[in-house]
């Protein structure tokens, strides 16, 4: 008994002190991943607000010219000049800016003036004055514009005093731009590659420092990349709170130390008593530690939350006047959506999010719920009308991680419990030793069933009540509202009703399965070839069979029209047409199965005492009636058996569908699972499919419980 | 080796109690029967020795140590089954070193044991077969191979004997007797056959309904049953029985049947009034006197001896055991005298022994 | 023998007759939409056309089957089945093999419950799990890898059950009889009871390789490329690839149908044992 109690403490002290290690180590996780986040949002902002900056040059160059087409977008005008015909300076920006210098005459000013009138448009790069330029042809007076691509650096300090991040502008790896020094001169060139592939803002390195890929002027291309670093002044994350932590680890060692004494005591007889208690008490500290790991992560989220809204509000109050803007415009540089109250109404980025403005009053910050999600506002109003700003609701990685975790606990919880009661139940050393073993054997199917089966089923189950697209980033809560679109979702019924149809086969094969099975259950020649040229459908490739009555269904030179054609029927459209393609799948069906429920007609007529069928010929029965009489009732539970199991792998039917007809034409053949094959994996309604194939499990499942009560009672052999 | 002891094992299964407060004491090198009818607990205590089964409460200790949470591999003991549980996947040299494998002994010091073992047993000409290619009696023999090769401190026998036809059982009982002398091993075995426990116990253990009834020598079991089952179960004819009542009599007791009186050797007042008196068939003695006269009804002659089924005045059936040269004829009425030196006495209510 | 007798010999003579040939005509039915394939496989494009069809091929055309099997990479279609096919096998093997022996075996508390739990997974149709259990494979980055294809399939409940009811047939005294001669549970389980289980471990091998092989759904769900597709995905993308050139498809269909069929034929035996253990269940 006492070689066990090491293994108590390993077994139940250990998991709880890993528990509290793994909370911990959840939550910090989970700041290491806020505070980039933060930064990233960050560096999202400066581009956005380098790209409004870009826009406002733009507009006051298309202002001064009055020709400069949208496609000259570049991004980060710094200064640009615009000469006439004979190369002489009409404008210059700005003022003060060094001139751009054409002379009039040289080789190199005839050549980019001739360049630029070939194309009449943007001519492309040119490097001017040792940078890069555009160049591009003013039709209006046949000059040319010199654009050189620059941010004016006051753009950049002045986005430093707002937010507390530096800015640094990086043309491809190359440091265009920077307010501070600290940048390096050079990106490593993987960085903006994946930066550049990725298309969204990345942390750079452990310094806080992240970056958002630069885009060209159609928005397309990444050329460079738009880089912050967080200073003193920025928003941050507060430290990882110790107390907690180590009240934490305390009450974790504290288990362990108890444990041990309470198991190691000698205790006369069985151990099952003191053990339940320090079972019991084992349970406390991972409790603790996830509810801690919980509250710690939500206040950390709702932090970031707070952090971010506010970036985006010290971001707008760069821009003069931000309610001016188009929302979308402001809800970009916000990196939230935004809702405007004018004196005439709302003007709101997202049309649902107007009606929230009501309900927000006296309080410049806080949270609103927005048709059934949690969003964080805040309200800006400098000068001009009040702005509010919404995040999306959160949704992310932290989300998951509690998920883990409360995940893990409940398995820890089961575990200990299953051992608790073990321990009670058994209470000595041998049974403990048996159900251990027996634990151990079973762990492995159980827990990929656990992850793999059990949980998706659940899973499925809470997709069912969300509105999940692969692509979109929100996930909202929708209720029922996917059951209530079924309803009355045509396509659904029509899939439901083709699946019943197709289900009619079960009887078919099984009237043609006992009719060969009756025929080869005799002792001839070549009958275990024959039994198994039957089954032979059965066992190959599905695909492949799909293939070939393809073209033996094709209307015009497949066998069955020829085949057909010669007794004088036909021709039939087959797969073509929708009257006849469902039974085209059903006539497959039966020639695939026959053979499998052969196999078990087979068994089930072996089974039936030969001395029955003698005892029926003395007694004067002939074959029809020893058929009808004897065969067939002792038969029922195999029958049974074979219509029910067909029935529910018929709903399952999807191979032959997609290979053969992708559920045309006109949908005649589309059944159940191709319905919600077709919806979750290429409309990408993942939430809407889910439900299908909940409802689709509730019918098999009243189906088996049905079959069940029927067997148990009706057809059960004597 | 070892002796074994149980104290007040008990095992429950469910609502059925299969063992009750069993007390047994198995010397070193002792032959132990332990001996019942079907489901009177033998096998369940048998396999609670061997470990197979946990107590309900009571302890096992063999030698000097209390094994009773011990798993069945750390007891050191080995067990036949009745089935001979031989592994159909291995032969019969596989299954005989498969206990030493499984212990780590050395490949050399195995080779020996299982030799030796089946030169004990003369199967040495079958190491190489399977199991499935193998005789009852072979297979007997090396179910006995894999225990004797281990050399546990004790051996378990489960009603080794019972799947052998008559004739090889009657060679394999002597067998194993001789085998027994030869290891001078603690042996606890278990049967339903009185004749093999009678033969090959030094001593014997009655089991009924999971209660111990007798636990002793085997001339002792049959000359003073400690109860009734015991007077009835030990014995072949059983034990005639006849109720009736004991009173005191000229200070000694004197029984009343229904059809006769027994003035018995025993002094004093009888602890009770209502008993049963029984007499062995062989120890009936048919005559033209006695204590009252039956109506013969079956004759059975076996050879050796006859059995004579007797009917008394009050209907009740009775078997004498006669020498076969006794001429007795049916529906002949013979006079039936009981010795009293032979008869023996038990309570009508508890079926405890009484008297001398 | 009297002249009623002999006309009752021949009566069931001539319906022995009958009924062979009824299914032996059947037998050969069943068979023609394999040899249309096999025909079909041996074709030039014009001949596929023509009405009424031509049943064999006038010239075979042979170099078919090269053509066909380089205009898509079949070999690494193949490869992928056997990786995916041998790893699902093994894991059902082992799984099977222990949580049968557990149920069968072992005494724990609640056994019976969790029984039962396990069969209920039987009940759950596929599609239910595949959307959640292709977020979770993609979470993990498992898309398109074999890891993908291969770690939601490791378990199989069928498979559990057929090795818990064979488990069980063995008898009980052969475990004690081992447990007393010193075997460990882990020992009893491998040296004696699995030992004993081999003809169930080959029957649950050939379903689950067969069904392996056959599977199509998950791996049409989590392959993108086309060097992650097994065979049955690659042919049905094959087939949408050269829809119109039915030699090059048939070709394909019978390079897809050879390996089970070989299979097939050497084990039947164990197939027809399977299904009817399988339908016993009921």
């Amino acid at each position: 008994m006492n070689r066990l109690r090491p293994a108590f403490v390993l077994l139940v002290a250990a998991p709880a002190l890993a528990f509290a290690v793994l909370s911990t180590g959840i939550v910090i996780q989970s700041r290491a991943a806020l505070e980039p986040e933060l930064d990233q949002s960050a560096a999202r902002r400066a581009l956005e607000y380098v790209r409004w900056e870009r826009s406002q040059r733009l507009a006051e160059l298309r202002a001064a010219t009055g020709s400069l087409g949208s496609q000259i977008a570049p991004l980060d005008i710094a200064r640009y000049a615009v000469y006439d015909r004979a190369g002489r300076t009409i404008e210059r920006f700005p003022g003060d800016a060094p001139l751009l210098s054409l002379e009039p005459g040289t080789p190199q000013t005839e050549a980019m003036l001739a360049a630029a009138r070939r194309s009449q448009a943007v001519v492309d790069f040119v490097t001017f004055d040792g940078a890069p330029a555009w160049l591009a042809y003013l039709p209006r007076d046949g000059g040319i514009a010199v654009v050189q691509r620059r941010v004016d650096p006051s753009t950049l300090t002045r986005f430093e005093t707002a937010t507390g991040y530096t800015l640094a502008l990086y043309h491809g790896r190359r440091r265009a731009l920077a307010g501070d020094e600290d940048f390096g001169a050079r990106l490593p060139g993987t960085f903006v590659d994946s930066l550049a592939s990725l298309d969204r803002a990345l942390s750079l390195d452990a310094d806080r420092r992240a970056a958002a890929p630069l885009k060209d002027f159609d928005d397309w291309d990444a050329i460079g990349a738009v880089v912050v670093a967080a200073t003193a002044s920025a928003p941050a994350l507060p430290p990882l709170p110790l107390l907690p932590v180590s009240a934490i680890w305390l009450a974790a060692a504290f288990t362990v130390v108890a444990l041990g004494w309470v198991t190691l005591r000698r205790h006369p007889g069985i151990l099952a008593t003191p053990l339940r208690r320090a079972f019991v008490i084992a349970l406390i500290p991972p409790a603790l530690a996830a509810a801690w790991a919980a509250g710690a992560d939500a206040r950390l989220s709702a932090r970031t939350t707070d952090a971010a809204l506010d970036l985006g509000a010290r971001v707008l109050s760069l821009v003069p006047r931000p309610g001016q803007l188009p929302v979308e415009r402001s809800a970009e540089l916000a990196g939230a959506d935004v809702a405007v109250v004018r004196a005439q109404g709302v003007v709101a980025s997202d049309p649902e999010l107007g009606a929230a403005t009501d309900r927000v009053r006296g309080d410049p910050m806080g949270r609103v719920r927005v048709s059934g999600q949690r969003l964080a506002y805040r309200v800006v109003s400098e000068e001009g009308p009040p702005l509010l700003l919404l995040t999306p609701p959160l949704e992310d990685a932290r989300k998951t991680a509690l998920f883990w975790l409360a995940g893990l606990y409940g398995a820890l919880a089961a575990a200990i419990l299953v051992y608790a009661s073990h321990a009670r139940a058994a209470g000595n050393a041998i049974e403990l030793r048996e159900a251990r073993t027996a634990w151990t054997f079973l762990s492995p199917s159980l827990v990929l069933l656990l992850v793999f089966s059990a949980a998706p089923l659940l899973f499925a189950f809470y997709l069912s009540f969300h509105r999940w697209n692969l692509v979109e980033p929100a996930k909202p809560f929708v209720g029922f509202e996917h059951y209530l679109t079924l309803a009355g979702d045509g396509l659904f019924w029509n899939a439901a009703k083709n699946t019943a149809v197709y289900s009619l086969y079960v009887p078919a094969t099984m009237v043609c399965a006992l009719a060969v099975a009756i025929l080869l259950n005799r002792r001839i020649r070549g009958v275990a070839l024959l039994r198994a040229i039957f089954f032979l459908p059965y066992i190959t490739s599905f695909v492949a069979i799909s293939i070939v009555w393809q073209w033996m269904y094709d209307p015009d030179f497949g066998l069955f029209n020829w085949l057909l054609g010669l007794v004088g029927l036909g021709p039939f459209p087959w797969l073509n047409s929708p009257a006849t393609a469902l039974l085209a799948l059903i006539v497959l069906a039966v020639w695939i199965h026959i053979g499998f429920q052969m196999i078990i007609f087979l068994a089930g007529l072996q089974a039936i005492p030969n001395e029955l069928y003698e005892a029926a010929m003395i007694d004067g029965a002939g074959p029809w009636r020893r058929f009808w009489r004897i065969t067939l009732p002792l038969l029922r539970p195999t029958t049974f058996f074979v219509l029910v199991t067909s029935i529910i792998g018929s709903f399952q039917v999807f191979t032959f569908v997609y290979v053969m007809t992708e559920g045309g034409p006109l949908h005649a053949t589309d059944v159940i699972v191709y319905h919600i094959y077709q919806n979750a994996w290429q409309f990408l309604r993942m939430g809407y499919a889910s439900a299908m194939s909940w409802i689709l499990f509730a019918v098999i499942f009243a189906i088996t419980l049905a079959q069940f009560r029927f067997l148990g009672r009706r057809v059960a052999p004597s | 080796m070892a002796h074994v002891t149980l104290r007040e094992l008990t095992k429950q299964f469910e609502d059925t109690v299969a063992v009750a407060d069993l007390d047994l004491e198995i010397g070193d090198g002792e032959f132990v029967v332990l001996v019942g009818p079907s489901g009177s607990g033998k096998t369940t205590a048998l396999r609670l020795v061997a470990g197979l089964e946990r107590p309900t409460r009571g302890s096992i200790r063999i030698g000097d140590r209390d094994v009773t949470e011990v798993p069945p591999r750390d007891r050191d003991i080995a067990m036949v089954f009745q089935n001979y549980a031989l592994y159909p996947h291995m032969s019969v040299y596989e299954n005989m070193a498969f206990g030493l494998q499984v212990r780590r002994f050395r490949k050399r010091d195995i080779d020996a044991r299982v030799r030796e073992a089946a030169d004990i047993l003369g199967i040495t000409n079958l190491l190489g077969r399977k199991p499935g290619q193998l005789s009852g009696g072979q297979r007997q023999r090396t179910a006995l191979g894999r225990s004797i090769v281990r050399q546990p401190e004790v051996f378990l026998f489960d009603e080794p004997l019972s799947n052998l036809d008559a004739g090889l059982r009657v060679g394999m009982r002597a067998e194993l007797s001789q085998l027994h002398r030869r290891l001078q091993a603690t042996i606890l075995y278990v049967t339903h056959d009185q004749v093999e426990a009678m033969t090959m116990g030094e001593r014997i253990a009655i089991m009924n309904e999971g209660r111990l009834q007798q636990c002793a020598e085997p001339l002792e079991v049959y000359r003073r049953p400690a109860n009734r089952f015991v007077a009835s179960f030990i014995g072949s004819p059983a034990m005639n029985f006849f109720s009736g009542t004991l009173e005191e009599a000229d200070g000694r007791w004197l029984f009343k049947g229904e059809s006769f009186q027994l003035a018995l050797n025993a002094a004093g007042r009888p602890a009770t009034a209502e008993a049963t008196l029984g007499v062995r068939p062989e120890d009936l003695a048919l005559g033209d006197h006695g204590a009252f006269s039956a109506l013969v009804r079956v004759v059975e002659p076996i050879g050796s001896e006859k059995y004579v089924h007797l009917e008394t005045p009050d209907r009740a059936r009775v078997v004498a055991r006669v020498t076969a040269d006794r001429s007795v004829a049916v529906d002949e009425r013979v006079c039936v005298d009981i010795p009293a030196a032979r008869a023996h006495l038990f309570r009508e209510d508890t079926g405890e022994r009484i008297g001398p | 023998m009297s002249d009623a007798a002999a006309a009752s010999v021949a009566r069931r003579r001539a319906v022995n007759a009958a009924t062979y040939g009824a299914a032996v005509l059947l037998g050969i039915s069943m068979l023609v939409p394999f040899l249309w394939m096999i025909s079909t496989s041996l074709m030039d494009e014009f001949e596929v056309f023509q009405f009424p069809p031509r049943l064999i091929p006038a010239d075979p055309v042979w170099s078919n089957y090269p053509n066909a099997l380089t205009a898509a990479p079949f070999g690494r279609f193949f490869l992928n089945s056997a990786v995916m096919s041998l790893f699902i096998v093994a894991g059902h093997l082992f799984t099977a093999a222990t949580a049968g022996y557990a149920f069968a075996r072992l005494r724990f508390p609640g056994r019976d419950r969790v029984f039962i739990l396990f069969l209920a997974n039987l009940m759950v149709p596929v599609i239910v799990l595949l959307i959640p259990r292709f977020l979770l494979v993609g979470a993990l980055g498992w898309v398109d890898t074999y890891m993908g294809l291969i770690v939601t399939e490791l378990v199989s409940v069928w498979g559990i059950f057929l090795m818990r009811q064979y488990f069980l047939s063995i008898p009980r005294d052969l475990e004690d009889a081992a447990r007393i001669d010193g075997a460990s549970e882990w020992q009893i389980f491998w040296k004696v009871a699995l030992p004993l289980a081999r003809p169930a471990l080959a029957t649950v091998a050939l379903f689950s390789f067969v069904e392996t092989w056959k599977s199509f759904l998950w791996p049409l769900i989590v392959t993108r490329s086309m060097a992650m597709r097994p065979v049955e995905v690659g042919i049905a993308a094959f087939h949408g690839l050269y829809f119109s050139n039915w030699p090059y498809q048939m070709a394909a269909a019978v390079v897809a149908v050879v390996p089970i069929l070989l299979l097939f034929l050497f084990t039947q035996r164990y197939f027809v044992r399977g299904i009817q253990l399988a339908g016993l269940k009921g």
